[in-house]
């Protein structure tokens, strides 16, 4: 076992896969620095590209693009004070307040520290917590397997801050095109209309695109094009001093752990995380009354908690095969593309590659801190280029992107139909993430449901049998009532100060 | 006019294309034995990569075992053979692209047998089996009955007994409803006069890992898919569905010494689409030939678990044909 980390470790420096670790986390940080453009859709392009890759560099190379747009969402949130990503919105409150300052290089430096060193540590806990998990999943027989998709089902409600109902209506669109192809138990065809290509379901990485680039194609033509706000002038240097480092730390060690357990829990994503990485930052900060107005703790709190998620999130995708957002559920579907199936091979058959991989992600943080702090600033200027050049670029790949994967037109036609699905999503504030989750968690709760029901001849007593099972309901049961939970206890806590008073 | 032009081009080119042929060497040993001659549909073939269709993940079994045949067969041929990879609906998907193909010898695919027999048995498929030619049998995997290594059932004889004690009451996990594992299972239920409740899972991985992480009690597998496992002592051969015991496993018995008659094991064969010429059938019979026969092959073949059994393709063909009567026969007694 032991080898096979030191295998990872030394051939994770292999040239080519410097090199792949080196130009995706550029690539994405220019797509996370781009308004608009997400980390789903920057890894959704990229997959196609690491077909002809070694398995290890293809999820090096795909690891790179997820950390570099995460952090590349800062970059705009700090410069333009519009998130790059959403899971930055929480660092453009602060952010922007210091490049108003003319502070623009200190508050990129601490998002590009903190990114760094909540990306570093999430992977220690990928290391440390996965294989055990892993050797867990042979546990996990068909009713743990519903109960498992439950409980992310149950995220949706929590997910969808804005309007419940509109993330279970969300679910409920991803559900039923869950439903297309063959059945799992009786292995015959459902609502494919004869198409052969259905058969295996609605094409997910083509669906994908669609869902995230092809729509954002859409909504940038339709609003009128315009010249973009330019990026402030950069003035001082991207760095912080030891004692700022020092002073960021312990928010930074904070943010790391609420990132990395926000990660590993499926629905939940950074951009959850980064709020809260932020308010416990203020709660705990010595300095309050700088938040708002340009704390450099305040970066640090969001940052570190967006980019810790990272690495949590990979937990559940490589163990269990169930992923935690929609970046992990694409790459679980680069995962498949390597020929690797989630699980405890991973820490066997497979064990060099994905010890490779998880080194390759310590490589690519390191990556995103020498490309942050030296090149940061002339990723700004790129955010605020023309969309009339970026339009016709994304459409491009997404059509390209969608035809590669399996060479057949069939999939472009499935990633355009997405696209205007997409569009509609975004107008009609639907939530996508919600989508893709139940796209994923509707087959292995249906096959679940159903295999365990014929293991038991019809008994619903197979539901409850396991300790895993008993845990699962607990969660989903904490899950569903957690709004509600969360509004008690603030509401219990903003009366306190009060009474006392 | 314009048709004495097409003409006049199309004599040109026949021209051209005979110089090309008479002008390249012929693969070594090849040419006299396959009865080459002027004019022939074999004139200049291979001038270009072959497609291979394989209608499994890149990194499956089948894919595995293609490439490693892919690998030597090249060399003898003189061209690539380029693999693509078409997976989806259990193969349906695959076998309908080569099926569909243009028969001019640059696209072949693998098949598996049963499963494509069985396919168009068990729904509307958009293939038939006459749409493909038989070239050559490359893969044999002997099924086997399989439990965990830490089972009460030491012999196949005490596993047989508790059933019957116990009918309806042990689970036995397959790759798919209807695929070759449920197939086997449901044949030895039948022949023994059991009852076991059959657990369809979505491919060979997930089928083994229910019986590992004991979620059932005993799974109908390939022999390459649990070779590993049974050698590291997690799970234990009941077995085997040969008819005579499997080389590497001396000490499993076979079905056969207990009286139940079941042979049953996956085929991988080539194909290619049913209008593809017979000197070109010839040619590419005679290449795979010698890869399969190859110490080279062979020996990666011993490395990777691949049962190895070479069928010709008449051969292929007669096995092709039994395997479609022998599951006419049992589905509708095992009530498929």
């Amino acid at each position: 076992m032991n080898s096979d980390v030191l295998y990872g470790l030394i051939n994770a420096m292999n040239w080519m896969n410097l090199l792949a670790a080196f130009l995706s986390v550029s690539a994405g940080v220019l797509v996370g620095a781009l308004p608009g453009l997400s980390a789903a859709m920057g890894v959704a392009l990229l997959i196609p590209v690491t077909f002809g890759m070694p398995a290890d560099t293809a999820l090096i190379a795909l690891a790179g693009v997820y950390c570099g747009a995460i952090y590349g969402g800062s970059i705009s949130a700090i410069l333009l004070h519009t998130p790059g990503t959403s899971s930055a919105a929480a660092t453009a409150i602060d952010g922007y307040q210091m490049t108003l300052k003319g502070q623009a290089g200190k508050a990129l430096g601490t998002a590009t520290i903190a990114s760094f060193i909540g990306g570093i540590l999430s992977t220690i806990a990928l290391y440390v917590l996965s294989p055990p998990l892993a050797s867990l999943a042979l546990r996990f027989g068909p009713a743990e397997y519903f109960w498992l998709s439950i409980f992310g089902l149950t995220i949706i409600a929590g997910v969808s801050s804005k309007s419940i109902l509109k993330g279970l209506l969300s679910g409920a669109i991803g559900l039923a095109v869950s439903t297309i192809g063959m059945d799992p138990v009786l292995g015959v065809p459902r609502f494919t209309f004869g198409v052969r290509y259905l058969l295996d379901g609605v094409p997910f990485t083509s669906a994908l695109i669609g869902l995230f680039s092809m729509s954002q194609v859409l909504v940038m033509a339709e609003s009128k094009l315009k010249v973009k706000e330019k990026a402030h002038e950069m003035t001082d240097r991207v760095m912080l001093s030891m004692a700022e480092i020092k002073r960021i730390l312990p928010t930074c060690l904070r943010s790391t752990v609420i990132g990395t357990v926000t990660g590993i829990l499926p629905g939940a994503g950074g951009t959850i995380a980064a709020y809260m990485g932020y308010n416990e930052a203020r709660r705990f900060s010595k300095n309050k009354e700088e938040f708002g107005h340009g704390s450099i703790e305040g970066i640090a709190g969001a940052e570190a908690a967006n980019n810790a998620v990272t690495g949590g999130s990979l937990i559940p995708t490589l163990t269990l095969g169930i992923p935690g957002n929609s970046v992990t559920a694409i790459l679980l579907g680069g995962l498949i593309i390597q020929g690797m199936r989630s699980g405890p091979e991973l820490f066997t058959s497979h064990a060099r590659i994905t010890y490779t991989f998880f080194a390759g992600f310590m490589v690519v943080n390191v990556f995103m801190l020498l490309v942050g702090l030296f090149a940061g600033k002339y990723f700004a200027k790129v955010a605020s280029v023309y969309d009339g050049i970026l339009i016709p670029i994304i459409f491009g790949l997404s059509v390209i992107g969608s035809y590669s994967i399996y060479n057949r037109l069939f999939d472009v036609w499935v990633m355009l139909i997405f696209g205007i699905v997409g569009y509609f999503i975004k107008k009609f504030d639907l939530n996508a993430a919600a989508i893709v989750l139940a796209l994923i968690l509707g087959p292995i709760g249906e096959a679940g449901l159903r295999r365990a029901l014929i293991l038991s001849r019809g008994s619903y007593e197979i539901f409850f049998r396991s300790t895993v099972s008993l845990v699962l309901i607990g969660m989903s049961l904490l899950s569903l009532f957690s709004p509600l939970l969360m509004e008690w206890l603030s509401r219990s806590r903003a009366s306190k100060p009060k009474e006392s008073s | 006019m314009r048709k004495a032009f097409i003409w006049v081009l199309m004599i040109f080119m026949v021209i051209s294309l005979a110089a090309c042929g008479s002008n390249q060497e012929p693969a070594a040993g090849s040419a006299g034995e396959t009865g080459e001659s002027e004019g022939s549909a074999l004139d200049g073939y291979p001038s270009k990569p072959v497609e291979v269709i394989v209608a499994y993940a890149a990194g499956g079994g089948t894919d595995v075992g293609a490439r490693l045949l892919l690998s030597e067969a090249e060399k003898i041929l003189g061209q690539p053979m380029v693999v693509l990879n078409i997976e989806g609906a259990g193969g349906e998907i695959g076998f309908t692209e080569l099926a569909k193909a243009d028969p001019d010898g640059y696209t072949i695919g693998f098949i598996n047998l049963p499963t494509f027999v069985s396919l168009p048995m068990d729904r509307e498929t958009q293939y038939a089996v006459e749409d493909v030619r038989p070239i050559v049998n490359h893969v044999f995997d002997p099924g086997v009955l399989v439990v965990r290594g830490d089972s009460p059932w030491e012999t196949f004889e005490q596993f047989v007994d508790y059933v019957k004690e116990n009918p309806g009451t042990v689970a036995i996990s397959n790759n798919g409803a209807g695929a070759s594992n449920h197939i086997g299972a449901a044949h030895l239920e039948y022949e023994a006069g059991i009852e076991v409740i059959h657990a369809p899972f979505d491919g060979t991985t997930n089928m083994l890992a229910a019986l590992r992480g004991s979620h059932v009690d005993a799974t109908v597998a390939k022999i390459s898919e649990v070779a590993d496992l049974v050698n590291a002592g997690e799970l234990r051969l009941l077995a085997s569905y040969t008819a005579r015991r499997i080389e590497e496993f001396p000490e499993v018995p076979t079905l056969g010494e207990f009286g139940y008659e079941i042979l049953f094991g996956s085929a991988r064969a080539l194909v290619a689409p049913a209008g593809v010429p017979d000197e070109i059938i010839d040619h590419l019979a005679d290449v795979f030939h010698q890869a399969i026969v190859s110490d080279e092959h062979m020996a990666k073949a011993r490395e990777a678990n691949l049962p190895i059994m070479y069928m010709g393709p008449d051969e292929l063909r007669y096995y092709m044909v039994n395997e479609a009567i022998y599951l006419e026969e049992i589905k509708p007694l095992i009530g498929m």
